[in-house]
């Protein structure tokens, strides 16, 4: 038993039935040869990247199931049979279940076109690691009285360093020998 | 932030920061920032990806690739 995941594109020309058929036909075939499908995401009709066979949008299906191997030359031949398989893709699924959460993200981002910006998703949580720095307990033995630590502020001294003074540029004298010179005045 | 020569700056790996793990070939909201706009990959050394999850990623592109969810060659240049 291993866990895969298929990913199917179905032609979205033909009407919601069949299309709907065409999905559970196989989440049937994973069934009938014992697999177990733990996940079952209907991403709907979305634009395709580049045209296959003269589509501009395709019906996403994908399918999260744990089955034998057995069960992947029937899945391919399902899909290289039947003719509304516009694309397929079945993978070694590694990944963690998808929560419903994020399955309704990805339908939400997918049905319209680019929605209200979302959150990113990868803005970062900002997981301040405080290193909180609490001295340990204050050592009462030593009679010396200790200076208090000037520490210096650890703020980027981002000053820039006074440059030497450059050399004065020789002010390239605008002559442009390759031009016919109309303003031949100073070659008098 | 470590400063090379006083330019460069070190670049964190986003996936590490964020604790993600699997990236997902059906997310292309994720995989977009990761390619040029021509539709290349982009480099770990320009994205400061580590090298685990510069990996996973061109995995998970080059799989949404074949699927249409994202194009091999950008639109403008077809």
């Amino acid at each position: 038993m291993r866990r895969y995941e298929t990913t199917f594109i179905v032609n979205p020309q033909a009407d919601d039935a069949a299309i709907d058929q065409q999905v559970t036909a196989v989440a049937d075939l994973i069934k009938n040869d014992g697999g177990q499908i733990l996940n079952e995401r209907r991403i709907g009709t979305r634009r395709l990247a580049y045209q296959i066979a003269g589509l501009v949008q395709g019906f996403y299906a994908s399918f999260i199931f744990d089955a034998e191997s057995t069960v992947l030359p029937k899945l391919e031949r399902h899909y290289k049979l039947e003719e509304p398989y516009v694309r397929y893709l079945t993978i070694r699924f590694d990944g963690p279940l998808p929560s419903t959460e994020e399955e309704t993200n990805l339908i939400a981002t997918d049905e319209k076109t680019k929605p209200v910006e979302k959150p990113d998703t990868d803005a970062p949580a900002e997981t301040a690691k405080t290193e909180a720095k609490s001295d340990p307990e204050p050592v009462a033995d030593k009679p010396v009285t200790e200076e208090p630590v000037t520490e210096a502020p650890a703020t980027e001294k981002l000053t820039p360093e006074p440059e030497a003074p450059k050399a004065p540029e020789p002010q390239a004298e605008p002559v442009k020998p390759s031009e016919p010179s109309d303003s031949a005045d100073e070659e008098l | 932030m470590r400063e090379y020569g006083g330019r460069k700056r070190k670049k964190v790996c986003r996936f590490c920061e964020n604790k993600i793990n699997y990236i997902d070939f059906k997310d292309d909201r994720i995989l977009r920032r990761f390619v040029t706009d021509r539709g290349k990959i982009v480099p770990r050394r320009i994205s400061g990806n580590c090298a685990k999850h510069q990996r996973k990623l061109t995995t998970a592109i080059k799989r949404a690739r074949h699927i249409a969810i994202m194009a091999f060659e950008s639109e403008s240049f077809r």
